[in-house]
């Protein structure tokens, strides 16, 4: 058989294990990978590969990245800087129609400047929310709907951890595509808030006003929120001036977040023991995944089928923003089905060659795929932020949640269309000021 | 075969430990050189030990994950499939896992073997370091045997019924 055809029936083979089976995604990328390269060299080439690789992945210096920046989230995340946050931004924004809901979303978007994760924002989130939501007689599908579409925003604004698995797959500075962020990140966070607006012009009686706060109180609000500002200025300021490594100013914050919940007595020895504990399951899995995609994407590389796709779809006479767009909805697909950050990884060793050879600037296409994967987190029938929601706030079902989510699907729809169009204003104008 | 199930568990929870200590040195070492860089004394072996320490988390994590079943599955078409059907999957699923990664422990043991046979040392602080790479593999001998232990659950509930 030639080489890429094995590569090919490689892909359908581990995505029918994938499917078929309980086994976790990093563990078949990484079987089908290494049986795969032993089937086009040998048995023991494979075992030679896999010994080697395994022991370069877990000793990158590159991927420690991820368990401090999952720390810094952790922290903050048992901190409770949650509630502090959600009253702050309450001040600001609850007196308006659907303010809840616009509360709730600016404050995942400022929590997720800290945290990298969506689960842990919607899970964050939902607990302070949900009830506050509730009180005020929100309609469930506009509470739970906008709790799971602004935690999608965990994944996009830095430190994502999407981006920094991006960056270091493939070899893309973390600081351009952290500043490379900033702006898509505003965009989706305006156009998420629009929807609110949206809702409640459709639907007058779904979100009623709140209580108005003095300017005073408003005032007095921000100091809570300066901490959060803190960490976030230093992982974007160390990274901007490219003085310290990435994995330096995550654990620069991260020592800074201890201190800070330490010092306002904010953690408490169990929630410090959690954040720990989280932070070694969270990182394992994320690690296990890249390792998984790694070895996975040595066997395609074997087989040559990257380069001679890429080489293939280059030739064709279709115009790149066609083949973009293909693109994009396997992605789209591919999130609705598995899980983003698995098939960001799976997809990689295929589209990121075609991606390139296309043309298309690495830092801004990063942007695009973590916004599309973000959007796969609120989409049926996996969509994890939604079954989060749904599963802390019991009384919301499932389905009231998918369907108050789909209403963001436009926004995130609008950010790409926004982000092809351009592509400098939107992305190079930040990224390219990175040393 | 319960004595093994809670061994495991107790290993998991001793390892779990060590890992979340190496967070912390992760954390700190990393601090402390961009601390000592600002007074121009940089430690040049902190990324070489950020490294080594960073596969002490991680590799120190693989039989707690396993065992709280924290990787991703995608599952959108098993979890509809009825329940023997379900337990089948359980078994090749902690079977293959089980398999797999003793062959990958195998594989960093005898990478670290050869490390240690040419007295390699790492690059920076010249300090041996095929401990950390035993360690590793050591990490993968946990997540293959908490898979045994998941195995023998599956097979223990199947004779319950």
């Amino acid at each position: 058989m030639e080489g890429p055809i094995v590569g090919l029936y490689g892909i359908i083979i581990m995505f029918a294990i994938l499917f078929l089976t309980k086994i976790p995604a990093a563990f078949v990328m990484a079987l089908v990978g290494f049986l795969g390269v032993a089937y086009v060299t040998s048995f023991q080439a494979a075992l030679g590969m896999i010994g080697a690789d395994m022991w370069n992945i877990f000793s990158s210096y590159g991927l420690t990245v991820i368990p401090m920046f999952i720390l810094v989230g952790e922290f903050a995340h048992y901190g409770g800087y949650n509630n502090s946050l959600y009253s702050a931004t309450y001040k600001w924004f609850g007196h308006y129609k659907g303010g809840l809901s616009i509360t709730t979303i600016m404050a995942c978007a400022i929590f997720s400047a800290i945290s990298g994760s969506n689960t842990a924002t919607a899970a964050t989130m939902s607990t302070v929310a949900i009830p506050e939501m509730k009180k005020y007689n929100y309609h469930p599908q506009l509470s739970a709907g906008s709790v799971a579409a602004g935690a999608t925003l965990g994944v996009l604004i830095p430190p994502s951890i999407v981006l920094v698995v991006y960056g270091l797959y493939t070899g893309q500075s973390i600081g351009k595509l952290f500043f490379g962020n900033v702006i898509p990140s505003a965009i989706l966070t305006m156009l998420i808030a629009a929807t609110v607006f949206y809702i409640c012009w459709r639907h007058p009686d779904w979100g009623p006003k709140g209580p108005k706060s003095t300017w005073l109180e408003r005032i007095k609000a921000i100091p809570d929120l300066i901490d959060i500002f803190i960490l976030f200025g230093i992982i974007m300021y160390a990274l901007f001036t490219g003085v310290v490594t990435a994995t330096e100013a995550a654990a620069a914050s991260c020592a800074i977040a201890l201190i800070l919940c330490l010092a306002r007595k904010k953690i408490s020895w169990a929630g410090f023991l959690k954040s720990i504990s989280d932070t070694l399951w969270i990182s394992c899995l994320v690690f296990m995944i890249v390792a998984g995609a790694v070895i996975f994407g040595r066997f395609l590389a074997v087989t040559r089928l990257p380069f001679e796709a890429a080489s293939l779809i280059g030739s064709l006479a279709l115009p790149s923003w066609v083949l973009f767009w293909i693109i994009i909805v396997c992605y789209i697909i591919g999130g609705c089905v598995m899980d983003a950050l698995a098939f960001l990884l799976v997809s990689l060793p295929i589209f990121y060659p075609i991606v390139t050879q296309m043309g298309y600037d690495p830092i801004w296409f990063g942007q695009v795929i973590c916004i599309v994967t973000t959007m796969g987190s609120i989409m049926p029938p996996i969509g994890i932020c939604c079954y989060v929601v749904a599963g802390m706030a019991k009384d919301i079902p499932l389905g009231t949640v998918f369907r108050g989510s789909f209403y963001y699907i436009p926004s995130y729809i609008i950010s790409i269309i926004v982000l092809m169009l351009f592509p400098y204003a939107t992305v190079m104008v930040l990224s390219d000021l990175v040393r | 075969m319960k004595y093994f199930e809670h061994a495991i568990v107790f290993l998991n929870k001793i390892f779990l430990v060590v890992g979340g200590i190496a967070v912390l040195a992760l954390m700190t070492i990393a601090t402390a050189n961009v601390v000592l860089r600002i007074f121009h004394i940089p430690f040049r072996g902190a990324y070489e030990l950020v490294s080594f320490v960073g596969a002490i988390v991680i590799a120190f994590a693989l039989g707690f994950t396993q065992q709280r079943k924290g990787h991703i599955v995608v599952d959108i078409l098993t979890e509809k499939f009825p329940k023997a059907l379900g337990k089948f999957f359980d078994i090749i699923n902690h079977f293959v896992t089980m398999v797999f990664f003793a062959l990958v422990a195998w594989q960093i043991y005898r990478v670290g073997m050869q490390i240690w046979s040419s007295g390699e040392l790492s690059e920076t602080l010249k300090i041996i370091y095929h401990p950390f790479i035993f360690a590793v593999s050591l990490g993968f001998v946990t997540l293959s045997l908490t898979a045994l232990a998941q195995l023998m659950s599956d097979f223990r509930s199947g004779e319950e019924k």
